[in-house]
């Protein structure tokens, strides 16, 4: 009998199992894909039924696979950051890891630089830093509803509500009709009473208790907590000092700008130096305003800018025409024009440069201004905010913006009156 | 005084400690560099040295304000004034110091409160002479001035209160006589500071009364400050409008604020000075408000708003850039001091105002235009944690410029702080840049008061301004000028030759190749009345002083080769004299 033993063909076996591991591989690949891939959409229905742990075990399994994934990015960012039961430690941080990975390319840009603005500035309370996610996210996407808003927010709660015009404006453009008049309120809120304007974002913030509004010590409070939270700043260093400043006390103003870091050129404020020139001014230090004057950063322009250079004409220098220029672009800035104080300096110049006629009656302009900024008549102002949807008391709105000089405001009122009218009854009874 | 700011605007919330440091640490940042803290312990050359006499001395007084607590009324807070005048003729300062009384039912028969006089026996004590010499004012006492309205030699009275005003006139026996209703000066209002000076160019004092407020008890209120309650300022009343008397020259006055067109009815004053401020030989009127612009009333029709306007005085502050503050703010205006601090021959301007707001120096430019120079002269800086009442400007040093001191205290009420102040002194450094040199100055510039009026003479004749400060709770303060300095004086007694003072005139003095101007004021600080005799700081002459005078008549003298280290008496017309308690009695 002859036994054989069958042909053991090597390659054929090797070629059989490679296949037959190949296969495997590719299932257990194909699967993991697709399980990372449904993760993703697995993840987003989590975030929708606000189980932030599986959120991000699925999205965790997916960025691993999906690094550069922006979107996922985000939705993990919010799934940290949305989860009450972690600390802030172990969301925002991380949080904002994520959103750091969002790159310039990705279309999520714009979207991530204002959620890490916004996680900055209204839970790490570091405005500086904020502020900077802010203006990239409005580079990025001028249309970013949210980005002009808290930036707008940002500027008026670091007391640069002059300077908040320009994102104010375009969140104006970018608010649908029916809910202009309500934005029209905020903004004049926030610059006829910037003590209580921020309500809201003070109690998000801590510095009021729950529905209680906003006073005076809670602006201090939120500028202290800027500076502690936001020590690198120059900006966060200004803000308390100016606030300081205002209450009459500018030894203590100086004594915080001496604190504030000296930074590169480029990334010094404006909002430094106006500051620095008015409290070295107040403390009869003209030497040292000259100074600052003379380093102030470029671009020279700007409300600050114009106002500050007048100052230093004016009060150190003398050069009575040269301020009466300088204060003149202030004034004709939109913030300049309700700076009746700025108008009685420009007239007080006019007077000493022997221009009696012009200073009289730029003073008269200047009381008429003054008079608008009475208690009385914005207790009047905000009775009619009270009633958005009555046009005929929103037309002093107008006639009180039309005797600041101030033609956008009146012009937006005016449209919003237009579009009310056009309303059926319905609408304009509803509550606004 | 100021207590206008809402409840959340008049104080900083608590400051926490880790930002209450005033040291300065690192100095960085572009132009923050090159400034250190102002070394608040700046050492003249000459270090100053004040001391409290007034217990020594006999000065014992202590104002009674009846502060009632929880009232919060206001009058009580404001505190009372002091005159120094040589109400007897020997040569020798007495003084003079205004009490309060009940004031929920004035009993104008009570002697416990009354007004006292202090009679300087030259020797550096005092007598209260208040009973014997019949100066029994006893209203709610808050200011007075000295004039002598008469003309018959002997300084007279007029005290404002809290109700009906007084004027107290010299008898030239040591007594004085209670006239105010019969001379028809008795003004029912709330009346503080006062001067006189000639209004009507008939050669006799008139009297300018500066009004409060529209004040009693039926209409007072009470206000809250951080969430305790307070005395409401002037914002919560209405104003009332100033008093204006003419001298009929027969011991009657004619009130005659609308004919002048002295007429301002949103004042609610505090202080009143009288000064030639553009050297036209007459007098201006300024008047410093609280928490309203401030007046400066002239004759100069060329500065009046509406030249057309018949009447003799125009209130031209506001075209001036005297009423309100350099950005057109109004301000808390409590006291008042003038001098030319900057030596340009131009009067200058300092008033005192509200806490954290500057104090402020009004730079007179001449032709009665006014820079608020507040700042640049450091009075701003060394004032924000100040709330300023009386001051006197004062050469302390003899070294030629006027140098300030200021009574400090708030206004809220004990319960709130701070209340109690430190005094300053004020180096003027000669360019009109002024350094606190308080510390240096004595003890009493350690101590914390609620300072209210302060006038300044040379009491005891020695050539240097001593100092009489009135306090709310504590005893009135004597503050002697012991500085040594080594340096010479210039004592002027000047009478026009119708005895009145030389208000509105000028004096120019010529010595080692120097000359200084200075115009000649009456009124000042806060219900208060300084020494009416000049004193001028010599410096380190060495040789005789001549002199230049400028009478308000318009008549020019010249004096020669007067000797320094005394005083003289120089009447108009006639020849200079010394005075002779000068030698005699230092």
């Amino acid at each position: 009998m002859k036994f054989s033993f069958p042909r053991f063909n090597l390659r054929k076996t090797v070629i059989r199992c490679a296949v037959v591991i190949g296969l495997i591989a590719l299932g257990v690949a194909s699967s993991v894909l697709f399980r990372a891939h449904r993760g993703l959409s697995a993840a987003e229905t989590s975030v929708r039924h606000q189980d932030w742990p599986q959120a991000r075990h699925q999205l965790e399994r997916y960025l691993w696979l999906h690094p550069n994934d922006s979107q996922a990015r985000i939705l993990m960012a919010e799934a940290l950051v949305r989860d009450d039961d972690l600390t802030v430690e172990k969301s925002v941080r991380p949080a904002i890891g994520h959103l750091q990975q969002v790159s310039e390319s990705s279309p999520q840009f714009a979207e991530a630089r204002m959620r890490e603005g916004r996680l900055r500035f209204l839970v790490l309370l570091q405005p500086s830093a904020a502020e900077k996610q802010f203006r990239q996210a409005v580079a990025a996407d001028p249309k970013s509803v949210d980005a002009n808003l808290l930036l707008w927010k940002l500027l008026d709660m670091t007391g640069r509500q002059s300077m908040s015009g320009p994102s104010f404006w375009r969140l104006y453009d970018l608010t649908p009709e029916k809910s202009r008049g309500m934005r029209l309120r905020e903004w004049y809120l926030s610059e006829f009473h910037p003590g209580t304007a921020n309500s809201a974002f003070d109690e998000k913030m801590g510095f009021v208790p729950r529905g209680s509004a906003s006073s005076e010590g809670a602006v201090f409070k939120r500028l202290l907590e800027f500076r502690e939270q936001d020590p690198n700043s120059q900006l966060t260093h200004a803000a308390l000092a100016e606030w300081f400043r205002l209450q009459g006390d500018p030894q203590h103003a100086l004594f915080l700008l001496q604190q504030a870091p000296q930074l590169n050129a480029l990334s010094q404020d404006p909002f430094f130096y106006a500051t620095q020139v008015e409290v070295l001014i107040d403390l009869g230090e003209f030497d040292g305003a000259v100074e600052v004057m003379e380093s102030w950063p470029k671009p020279h322009s700007g409300y600050s800018f114009w106002r500050c250079r007048g100052i230093v004409n004016d009060e150190v220098l003398k050069d009575f025409q040269a301020a009466i220029t300088d204060y003149s672009k202030a004034l004709a800035i939109p913030a300049g024009k309700t700076d009746w104080p700025l108008m009685e300096r420009k007239a007080h110049c006019l007077v000493l440069a022997q221009r009696k006629a012009e200073a009289a009656a730029l003073r008269k302009k200047a009381k008429v201004v003054e008079r608008l900024m009475e208690g009385a008549v914005h207790q009047r102002m905000r009775r009619i905010l009270a009633e958005l949807q009555r046009p005929e008391g929103l037309l002093e709105m107008c006639d009180f913006y039309h005797k600041l000089g101030r033609t956008r405001e009146v012009e937006s009122w005016q449209q919003y009156i237009r579009f009310l009218k056009e309303q059926p009854p319905v609408f304009r009874s509803s509550n606004l | 005084m100021s207590l206008v700011l809402s409840c959340d605007q008049s104080r900083s919330p608590q400051v926490p400690k880790q930002i209450q440091n005033n040291e300065t640490t690192s100095k960085v940042g572009t132009g923050l560099s090159a400034i250190t803290q102002r070394d608040s312990s700046v050492t003249p050359k000459i270090k100053p040295k004040f001391s409290d006499v007034a217990k020594p001395s006999g000065v014992a007084f202590q104002r009674f304000s009846e502060i009632v607590p929880g009232r919060f009324f206001l009058p009580e807070i404001m505190g009372g004034g002091v005159a120094w005048f040589d109400y007897d003729g020997d040569g020798w300062l007495d003084l003079y110091v205004v009490n309060g009384c009940r004031l929920d039912n004035p009993d104008r028969s009570q002697t416990n409160y009354v007004n006292r006089l202090f009679r300087n026996e030259g020797n550096g004590s005092f007598s209260d002479v208040t009973f014997s010499s019949g100066a029994l004012e006893n209203g709610y006492g808050q200011g007075c001035a000295v004039g002598d309205f008469n003309a018959d030699g002997f300084p007279d009275l007029y005290v404002t209160n809290f109700g009906k005003n007084s004027l107290l006139e010299n008898n030239g026996d040591g007594t004085f006589s209670e006239v105010g209703s019969t001379a028809g000066v008795d003004d029912p209002s709330w009346g503080t500071s006062t001067v006189w000076l000639d209004l009507d160019d008939d050669f006799d004092l008139d009297l300018y009364v500066v009004n409060y407020l529209d004040l009693h008890s039926g209409n007072s209120e009470v206000c809250e400050y951080n969430g305790k309650k307070g005395y409401c300022g002037p914002g919560s009343y209405q104003a009332k409008a100033d008093r204006v008397y003419l001298n009929q020259n027969d011991g009657t006055f004619i009130e005659s604020a609308g004919k002048l067109g002295i007429e301002a009815a949103e004042g609610k004053g505090l202080a009143v000075i009288a000064a030639d401020f553009d050297n036209d030989g007459r007098s201006e009127v300024y008047v410093a408000n609280d928490m309203a612009a401030n007046f400066l009333f002239t004759r100069t029709q060329d500065s009046a708003d509406d030249p057309r306007s018949n009447s003799p005085f125009h209130n031209v502050a506001q075209a001036s850039g005297c009423a309100v503050s350099r950005d057109g703010k109004n301000e808390a205006s409590m006291g008042i001091a003038c001098a030319d601090f900057d030596g340009d021959g131009l009067i200058d301007i300092f008033l005192t105002h509200y806490y954290q707001a500057k104090n402020t120096l009004y730079r007179n430019r001449g032709s009665l235009v006014f820079d608020d120079d507040s700042r640049r002269s450091r009075v701003a800086t060394t004032s924000f944690g100040t709330l300023g009442f009386g001051t006197a400007a004062f050469d302390y040093d003899r070294d030629g410029v006027n140098d300030l001191f200021i009574a400090n205290g708030h206004v809220l009420g004990p319960e709130h702080d701070p209340f109690a102040m430190k005094p300053q002194l004020l180096r003027n450094d000669g360019r009109g840049r002024f350094d606190d040199i308080s510390p240096l100055a004595g003890e009493y510039f350690l101590d914390h008061f609620v300072g209210r009026g302060v006038a300044t003479a040379d009491y005891d004749n020695d050539g240097d301004a001593d100092l009489a400060v009135t306090h709310l709770n504590r005893p009135m303060s004597l503050l002697r000028n012991e500085t040594e300095t080594g340096r010479h004086f210039l004592g002027l007694q000047l009478k026009t030759a119708a005895r009145t003072s030389a208000v509105g005139g000028r004096v120019v003095l010529t010595f080692d190749d120097q000359k200084k101007v200075i115009t000649l004021t009456s009124g000042g600080s806060y219900l208060s009345s300084n020494d009416s005799r000049l004193l001028v700081g010599l410096g380190d002459l060495s040789g005789p002083v001549d002199l230049e005078i400028r009478w308000p008549s318009g008549k020019v003298e010249q004096f020669q080769g007067l000797e320094h280290d005394r005083y003289w008496l120089i009447l108009e017309g006639h020849q200079s004299m010394p005075f002779s308690l000068s030698e005699e009695h230092r």
